[in-house]
């Protein structure tokens, strides 16, 4: 007989894969980290005080809230398109989608501290590959972490751009922006996949 | 007739029928879901999951409300607040019987 805890517990999880299994979250942090990189990069028409990047940056974390958050209407929009028609709607409880949130924290750690690493030390980045493959190893009981590719993508970009290093953050962020692009377009294309829209075509929900 | 007996006894029996059991553990574990949510999860067909959400609703476990996600219509399900409270009291019901057996062996 099934245990009823383990069933709701089961069926809680895979709301969450669900929620998270198109990829638009993971783009839409990708598109997050890609505008916040450029606009460090982008010259100021004036020598710039410290408080005008915020001037860029506050807008930039104020629009990323409302499009992020679990129930904005931008992504509501998105999965109108995309997912509700394909495997459903469905809206996991608020402590199901922070579940694993605690997880972010040490990669965020990670990438602000190379961020800062490269901009001491812009060559030695094969030291710092090594230093996430360590990391990598033991984190790995967690699953697949993208601050590794992220890593290394930087260390590649700052060794071989023309450019000196001297906006390393911006450069930490335009690679996350990317890596997190490529892993919710993987995603995505997984999706859409194993879910072709085709034979769903006019199947609204009904009762 | 031990408690453990006599409680089984007491089990709702509109949410101890399988599929009703399979849409309210879902409901239970999250926030709303549509209907073809709860088709593609339960496996069941349209007809028996229509009949299934209205006895549901028909008791004020489930709260069933049409609407739109932009221009796709939607069909959301929730629990309602008797439902999670008589669920609860279901799965505490079925834990004290599969569990009591298990310490007795052991």
């Amino acid at each position: 007989m099934p245990d009823v805890d383990s069933v709701v517990a089961d069926a809680g999880s895979k709301a969450r894969d669900q929620w998270y299994g198109d990829g638009l979250y993971t783009l839409g942090y990708s598109a997050l980290f890609l505008l916040l990189g450029s606009a460090t990069l982008i010259p100021l028409p004036v020598r710039p005080f410290w408080w005008e990047h915020w001037a860029v940056f506050v807008p930039l974390l104020v629009l990323a809230y409302l499009v992020l958050r679990e129930r904005s209407p931008m992504m509501h929009w998105l999965k109108a398109r995309i997912t509700y028609p394909r495997t459903g709607y469905v809206l996991p409880e608020p402590e199901q989608l922070k579940r694993d949130d605690w997880k972010r924290y040490p990669e965020g750690l990670v990438v602000v501290f190379s961020g800062i690493w490269f901009g001491l030390y812009p060559a030695p980045w094969i030291g710092l590959i090594l230093l996430a493959g360590g990391l990598g190893f033991l984190w790995g009981r967690f699953g697949f972490s993208l601050f590794i590719p992220t890593i290394a993508l930087t260390g590649i970009l700052v060794a071989a751009s023309p450019m000196p290093a001297s906006h390393p953050v911006a450069y930490m962020a335009i690679v996350t922006g990317i890596s997190y692009f490529i892993k919710g377009t993987a995603q995505l294309v997984r999706y859409l996949h194993h879910h072709p829209a085709a034979h769903l075509e006019g199947e609204g929900s009904r009762v | 007739m031990s408690t453990t007996l006599q409680d089984l006894a007491a089990l709702d029996r509109v949410i101890h029928e399988p599929a009703r059991l399979m849409i309210m553990s879902v409901l239970y574990a999250v926030s709303e879901a549509d209907f073809i949510y709860l088709q593609n999860e339960s496996g069941l067909t349209q007809g028996n999951l229509s009949s299934h959400l209205a006895r549901l609703e028909d008791e004020k476990y489930v709260l069933v409300q049409k609407t739109f996600k932009g221009k796709y219509p939607l069909t959301v399900c929730s629990l309602t607040q008797q439902g999670r409270k008589s669920f609860e009291e279901y799965a505490r019901i079925m834990r004290a019987a599969t569990q009591g057996p298990a310490r007795a062996r052991s």
